[in-house]
């Protein structure tokens, strides 16, 4: 049992990152994608034992992970659901095809953290307000006195700049090597 | 990474919250129709995850913090543990509480309403009143035509129609109740020896089978049938006294019609020792039928034992058995909804469309004359062609979206649609090229402990029609199932434990060679007599009743 929970909990920790990525893509609320991710840990878990070990575990949870989110809509009703299923497998298959990319999460998160670290005070501020304070995009635009293009633009940008160097970042860590 | 790409854009506005509807229509389309702006879209959603987690670190599931989580957590679900929250939002939600009202009313009326009690003597017709979405090329053919108007036969045991939404309608049949049905005996259920084995069931016994062996499964036909008659003497001995089979639920009518069809792919006589279980268990499922029809309140359920009581009557020709299985027809009828599904309890399960599929076929092949079948049996086979994804070769269904739905849902749709006389359908022969295309081994281990019943789907898909192509894929699923099987003969559930829902399964599967015809010759007369107009035959059927001299 203990080895089984350990078993689990190393591809979950794995695969934590892409299941977060994969339910914010269709719950823009922080809350809800929260506890969306608590229920998906836990049916995971309960459902651990028809993993066979063989095929992607990180498929697997997203499978379950959109059937959580889908489960989740239905329950509240709020918004209609923001996806169609087609749209749903689609995305689900380029997250399969591209799992190789995000294999080295830890990695991953220091190339993040080195290149947030070299970013233009500025842009800076501007990823603080959005992410860290959570403002909507018309709050940051009021914070800092500029339009609403202009800060979409901005975080385009400077997102478009941070996903260049993490993977610099990351091939210039596979050239020096571990 | 670009920012003038107007994928990216797009995805990048999206990300912000910022597209209109009709953007945010065409960004799905644009994912759905092209897999590099699909990974672009897993790339970007990566990152801004991972920025939210970097600048803003959620309350992160730690090791330590889910272990608590986990450790208190059941190891298996327990959907029935109280409270659950999940459970209790549905059974408040606004769309139970319309639900309810509608039942009050129902049931308001079904009190209120007078009943006549005089017995039709004539065919009626009986309408459902709703409306069907559009379906090519009945509905260009006979525009003015309401096509749910179905047929109901006067029954030789009559049957009351009831809990429905169409109840009102149905009563007004006038077809007065039973006052019980009579439950067979084995002394009633003497073999009639001059009684012939129907065609659709010719392959099962002698050296038809041996033939259909060296045909349909070569290499491991003979080996499954010992493993076979294996299973079904672990099965002999874990048969309850009243002809029952238990599952881990606690439910005993799925693992009891999928039992009793495993012991009639042998077609025993009631005597044999594959005949004797086989026709206790038929006995139970007299004992769950009510007195409208229907053996379960779920659809998909009442259409296993209705195939496993068309097998039985069939094969035997028990006494009472005919009208019991033209009540079970009728109310298996009268379930299918305006989209072709069935509401099923586990939400329009998928599987319960296959054994829905399956149960139809068999009572067109037993009666052929059955028009309001083949209405819905055509009805069906719309339904299951417009899920196919041609771009996919697949069967995609709304809520079956992860790796093993779409294996589960593409092998169940192929294995219906041949069932229903469209096995040279583009769609099924591109579903089978897509299941081809998967691991022969992992699919049928992951269906033999996950998805029971899909098993018999996915071998009754390439052993019905064999081909070049298939015959090594299928040899090596039989030899993975067959590997599988414990020492008592039985195979085990996802939990490891020995199950009779599963064995039952597995024997199905590994006898779909020698159940029913092949579908590349026996099944011409049924796929012709389908690919006429339902409607053409049924509105001449409709002509003739309604017309003073019939």
């Amino acid at each position: 049992m203990i080895n089984r929970q350990a078993d689990f909990m190393v591809h979950f920790t794995k695969h934590q990152g892409d299941l977060r990525a994969v339910i914010g893509s269709m719950v823009f609320d922080r809350h809800a994608r929260e506890d969306i991710l608590q229920e998906v840990a836990l049916v995971l878990w309960k459902k651990f034992d028809e993993y066979d070990g063989i095929h992607s575990f990180g498929a697997w949870a997203r499978g379950i992970a959109v059937r959580k989110v889908l489960q989740s809509f239905d329950r509240t009703r709020r918004t209609p659901f923001p996806m169609d299923p087609e749209t749903i497998e689609a995305v689900l298959t380029a997250y399969d095809e591209t799992e190789t990319e995000a294999d080295e999460p830890t990695e991953r998160q220091e190339a993040l953290r080195h290149c947030l670290e070299h970013l233009p005070e500025k842009s800076r501020q501007l990823l603080d307000l959005r992410y860290e304070q959570e403002l909507k995009l018309h709050e940051v635009a009021g914070r800092t006195g500029s339009t609403l293009d202009a800060v979409h633009k901005a975080l385009s940008r400077i997102r478009t700049r941070l996903h260049d160097c993490v993977q610099k970042e990351l091939s210039a860590r596979k050239e020096v090597g571990p | 990474m670009n920012t003038e790409d107007p994928v990216q854009a797009r995805i990048q506005a999206f990300l912000d919250d910022l597209l209109s509807e009709q953007e945010r229509a065409a960004l799905f389309l644009e994912l759905r129709e092209s897999p590099v702006a699909a990974r672009e879209f897993a790339r970007l959603t990566r990152l801004e995850s991972a920025l939210r987690q970097a600048l803003h670190p959620e309350p992160a599931l730690s090791l330590s913090d889910l272990g608590e989580e986990l450790a208190t957590a059941p190891a298996q679900g327990r959907w029935w543990h109280w409270p659950n929250q999940q459970i209790l939002d549905h059974l408040w939600g606004p769309a139970s509480a319309v639900l309810l009202h509608a039942a009050l009313i129902l049931l308001i009326l079904r009190w209120a309403l007078p009943r006549p009690n005089s017995v039709s003597e004539q065919i009626t017709p009986v309408s459902l009143g709703r409306q069907l979405p559009p379906l090519e090329p009945f509905e260009s053919a006979f525009p003015d035509m309401d096509p749910r108007t179905l047929m109901i036969p006067d029954l030789a045991y009559p049957m009351e129609v009831n809990s429905y939404p169409d109840e009102a309608v149905a009563n007004a049949i006038g077809i007065p109740l039973p006052d019980a049905w009579p439950v067979s005996t084995l002394k009633d259920a003497a073999p009639d020896s001059k009684l012939k084995v129907p065609a659709v069931f010719l392959a099962r016994i002698g050296s038809a089978r041996t033939e259909r062996h060296a045909q349909a499964a070569p290499g491991w036909g003979v080996r499954a049938e010992q493993a076979a008659r294996s299973g079904l003497d672990w099965m002999r001995s874990t048969q309850a006294s009243d002809g029952s089979w238990s599952e881990a639920d606690g439910g005993s009518l799925r693992a009891t019609a999928l039992a009793a069809a495993a012991f009639l792919s042998f077609a025993p006589a009631p005597g044999d020792p594959q005949g004797r279980p086989a026709l206790q268990a038929i006995r139970f499922l007299e004992t769950q039928q009510r007195k409208d029809g229907r053996f379960d309140l779920d659809p998909g359920r009442h259409a296993m034992a209705t195939l496993a009581f068309a097998e039985a009557w069939g094969l035997w020709r028990l006494p009472e058995a005919g009208a019991r299985l033209d009540a079970a027809t009728a109310a298996l009828l009268l379930a299918q909804d305006r989209d072709g599904y069935w509401e099923s309890a586990e939400a329009r399960s998928v599987s319960a469309l296959g054994w829905q599929a399956h149960a139809l076929a068999l009572i067109l092949q037993l009666h052929p004359d059955r028009e309001e079948v083949r209405l819905a049996a055509a009805h069906l086979t719309g339904l299951l062609k417009t899920q196919f994804d041609p771009a996919k070769g697949l069967f995609l269904f709304p809520k079956n979206v992860s790796p093993l739905d779409r294996n589960r849902t593409t092998a169940m749709a192929v294995s219906a649609l041949q069932a229903l006389g469209e096995g040279s359908s583009a769609e099924c022969q591109q579903g089978r090229q897509f299941l081809l295309r998967q691991s022969a081994s992992t699919l049928a281990s992951e269906f033999t402990k996950a998805a029971p019943d899909s098993l018999y789907f996915l071998f009754d898909v390439f052993a019905r029609r064999p081909g070049a192509d298939s015959a090594g894929w299928l040899a090596e699923a039989a030899r993975t199932v067959l590997a599988e099987q414990s020492a008592a003969g039985a195979w085990t559930d996802s939990e490891n434990r020995l199950a009779s829902l599963n064995t039952s399964s597995v024997i199905l599967a590994l006898s779909s060679h020698v159940r029913y015809p092949l579908d590349i010759s026996a099944h011409r007369t049924l796929r012709s007599s389908l690919a006429q107009s339902p409607l053409r035959s049924h509105a001449k059927f409709c002509a003739d009743s309604a017309s003073p001299s019939s």
